[in-house]
């Protein structure tokens, strides 16, 4: 049986086939051995090349590098060890409770709660009269603290 | 031939697994071995694109250096031949996108005459080399997934499961492309013959 679609199977197969056992010429793996080779050798010769041209070469770049890192550890180490230093604390001077001793600019904390005055002020009131500080009678004046008499007429 | 063969493919896998560098010696030797192994079937893959000896043998040649340059990073791959075949495959398909500027010369003549008397059956030598340069120029009108199936199934070294990995689809998807393109194949070619 010989149908035109059994020949055009024929003819694709055919042509696959021809594709299939395409061959190189005879010395193409021969050639392709030394080309290889040569490029192997290139590589290693590259790879040792650049392996003495880090070391012997660039040694002024290796230096120059290595002592700007040897530089910034220095930096690094002195800035952390300022900010590692305790500091005498110099803004409150408390005087030592109970010695007995203090300096007179030491902060004195009183021992009991202060309590805070009622009408605002924690002093007499006062009045200036003719140049001269007077009190006034009815004046709220804390238990224990002595006014004098006031000379002046009582008002009515 | 066969015993040499596998142990040229030991000293390949070897070869891939070891992370030390090697001597020039040791590398002579894994060139030679991948050289006898697999130049002739990347030869064909590239052939089989390109369609012009010369340059597939410079793909064939490029995909050893690629090999070469690369030798430390070659501990991973697993299939040592869908991997080359994968670079080959590709050299060729960039190669032929880039030569279609300039006239091809395709070598198709040359290798029906070339070719040994045994590679083929009788009825296939009644086909003349115009009649496969005409094929040739049907498969390249196909669409490219199913003309990529087609050409790479035509690598008898190849299995559908190596087609699949080398265009990175499934073996079904490889089995109907070229089920497709032998289907449009045959209807272009019923239309030449009804054309003439």
């Amino acid at each position: 049986m010989n149908t035109p679609r059994h020949n055009s199977d024929k003819k694709i197969d055919a042509t696959l086939r021809l594709l299939g056992h395409a061959q190189p010429s005879d010395s193409f793996d021969e050639r392709l051995r030394v080309r290889l080779n040569q490029e192997a050798l290139r590589i290693e010769k590259s790879f040792s090349a650049r392996v003495v041209d880090f070391f012997l070469t660039q040694r002024l770049t290796f230096a120059a590098s290595a002592t700007m890192l040897a530089c910034a550890a220095m930096v690094v180490g002195s800035v952390q060890h300022s900010h590692q230093r305790t500091l005498p604390n110099t803004g409150v001077h408390l005087a030592a409770p109970s010695s007995g001793l203090g300096a007179a600019s030491s902060t004195h904390i009183s021992p009991q709660p202060i309590i805070a005055p009622e009408h605002g002020r924690s002093r007499s009131e006062r009045k200036a009269t003719g140049g001269r500080a007077t009190v006034v009678r009815n004046a709220h004046k804390p238990a224990g603290v002595a006014v004098p008499e006031s000379t002046e007429p009582q008002k009515p | 031939m066969k015993a040499m063969s596998s142990f040229q493919a030991q000293v390949a896998d070897w070869f891939y697994t070891q992370p030390v560098l090697k001597t020039q010696e040791d590398v002579s030797e894994i060139i030679t071995g991948l050289v006898a192994e697999y130049s002739t079937t990347l030869y064909r893959v590239a052939y089989s694109v390109t369609r012009n000896a010369a340059e597939a043998e410079d793909i064939v040649q490029e995909t050893f250096l690629r090999v070469l340059r690369h030798q430390n990073k070659l501990s991973e791959i697993r299939d040592t031949r869908v991997w080359l075949v994968r670079i080959a495959w590709n050299l060729a398909l960039d190669r032929k996108r880039r030569s279609k500027a300039r006239p091809e010369t395709e070598d198709i003549a040359d290798l029906v005459r070339t070719l040994p008397a045994d590679e083929f059956r009788a009825d296939d030598v009644a086909i003349s080399s115009q009649e496969y340069g005409r094929i040739l120029a049907l498969i390249d009108q196909l669409p490219q997934k199913e003309r990529e199936a087609l050409l790479l199934s035509a690598m008898e070294e190849l299995s559908t499961a190596e087609i699949a990995s080398i265009c990175s689809t499934t073996e079904s998807s490889i089995r109907s492309r070229i089920f497709r393109a032998r289907r449009e194949l045959t209807v272009l070619l019923d239309k030449q013959r009804s054309g003439r």
